[in-house]
């Protein structure tokens, strides 16, 4: 997914909502998806400063320096080399039909288009998927476990860490030379920008936002988008907010 | 004589059940259109783009938003049990700020055009009171944006009460901010902070 389609899905979920809120120090209650909340909140503060004062600021370099054009083109490359474990895990998830179309995408970018830095099989409307380990362990039935940060690598869960093993082992970026790896790294803090800018924007509680909008998001991709009308529309609506209808119509807008 | 009973009876349950059909299938009509009114005035504002500065988006998007959402009760299901805890002028303030930054949010945020455009993909009924109207965003140059709606009847008609964007639910990240923040620095802290938002959409 590229940081434009990032970008409209976070500002088009997070539309209305508003900006950080310091805390006051009241205790927290225990959500049941985040035990480990307080420490998670350490370490999501502690990448936050090491990406205000490290990362932001190379890569507004790296923005800066690289041409949109080439800038683009390293996203494609990228991109292409994500294929060959997306391929892997659509076999896995005995996806044949989508592993078939993702192998004629890594062939057609690869050969046509320069190892990957033109986009060809865009301009056939050969669709791109992301698959990886933690989605093809859900689809095989492990549970995800509790939600984690993890130093630099940012919002996880206990079964994402095996699935991000395996997808490391199964990148062929990973077995690139170090500067190769690191242009890697440069163009997905690059890639993020955007919606990374647009939480700190908008989030009442930038980690809570974070938390949310990941583990929804990471459903979605598991579900093929089926978790929309099971878990996320009614939210126990019926029972408890009838009986206060006649109040809420007494509220004005007053706008 | 019996036979005829059991006939009419069994003419009767089907003349029944084609109204309920007829009667849903003009319901989820109602409720797409209220999805596509909100979202045709939605692109007409970005296609006028820059020629129009904050307060005229605002005041264009105002009445469509206002008429489409259920703003008060989406305040409501956002700040959980809380509710229960503000007094009834908190409420009323929380009501106030809420759609002010709502109307704000879509008027800062949709102020230019590329080419977008949405369409209806389905729409179903999940239960008496509430339709599901399944759109996509569609991006001239990306991967269709998945955007489903919950509408639920109210005395004024059909109202959006929650918009899922690519699986994520819209109220759900919603209601999860804004009780952590209520618990942890007040209702006062939220109200100061949705204040600060609007003024700076605003610029």
């Amino acid at each position: 997914m590229n940081s434009r389609l990032i970008f409209w899905v976070i500002s088009l979920v997070g539309i209305l909502l508003l900006t950080a809120c310091a805390s006051s120090g009241r205790e927290l209650e225990v959500n049941a998806q985040d035990p480990h909340e307080e420490l998670n909140r350490t370490i999501y503060a502690f990448n936050d400063g090491v990406d205000t004062y490290v990362a932001s600021p190379l890569v507004t370099g790296y923005q800066w320096i690289l041409p949109d054009l080439l800038e683009s083109a390293v996203t494609n490359f990228f991109n292409n080399l994500k294929e060959p474990k997306t391929i892997l895990n659509d076999g896995l998830q005995g996806k044949e039909q989508q592993a078939g179309v993702d192998f004629e995408r890594f062939l057609i970018n690869t050969l046509l288009g320069f190892g990957g830095l033109i986009n060809v099989a865009s301009y056939a409307d050969i669709e791109y998927h992301e698959e990886d380990f933690d989605q093809t362990l859900a689809v095989w039935g492990v549970p995800r476990g509790e939600y984690l940060v993890l130093p630099l690598l940012g919002p996880s869960a206990y079964r994402t860490i095996p699935g991000e093993i395996v997808d490391a082992f199964c990148s062929p970026a990973n077995y690139a030379i170090w500067p190769i790896q690191l242009l890697g790294v440069f163009n997905a803090r690059s890639n993020a920008t955007q919606s990374l800018n647009f939480i700190n924007e908008v989030a009442v509680d930038p980690y809570v936002f974070m938390r949310t909008s990941y583990l929804q998001w990471r459903d979605y991709q598991i579900t093929e988008g089926e978790n929309a009308s099971d878990d996320l529309l009614i939210l126990d609506m019926e029972e408890i907010f009838d009986e206060e209808e006649e109040e809420l119509e007494m509220l004005e807008i007053g706008l | 004589m019996m036979l005829l009973t059991k006939m009419i009876t069994a003419f009767f349950l089907l003349f029944l059940s084609q109204l309920a059909a007829a009667e849903e299938v003009a319901e989820t009509e109602i409720a797409s259109q209220v999805v596509q009114g909100f979202q045709s005035e939605l692109l007409h504002v970005m296609q006028q783009g820059e020629k129009l500065n904050f307060d005229q988006r605002f005041e264009q998007l105002k009445p469509v938003v206002i008429k489409t959402h259920d703003l008060a009760k989406i305040t409501r299901i956002i700040v959980s049990k809380e509710w229960k805890k503000l007094t009834k002028e908190q409420k009323q303030e929380l009501i106030q700020k809420f759609s002010t930054l709502s109307i704000a949010s879509y008027a800062h945020y949709f102020k230019s055009f590329s080419g977008e455009s949405f369409k209806i993909e389905s729409v179903k009924q999940l239960s008496p009171g509430q339709i599901y109207v399944h759109t996509f965003l569609v991006l001239p140059d990306d991967k269709d944006v998945s955007m489903d709606y919950l509408l639920k009847k109210t005395g004024h008609g059909w109202r959006i009460i929650n918009i899922i964007t690519n699986g994520v639910s819209d109220l759900a990240l919603k209601r999860s901010e804004y009780v952590s923040v209520i618990r942890k620095s007040g209702f006062d802290a939220l109200i100061t902070e949705i204040s600060a938002k609007i003024k700076k959409f605003s610029q």
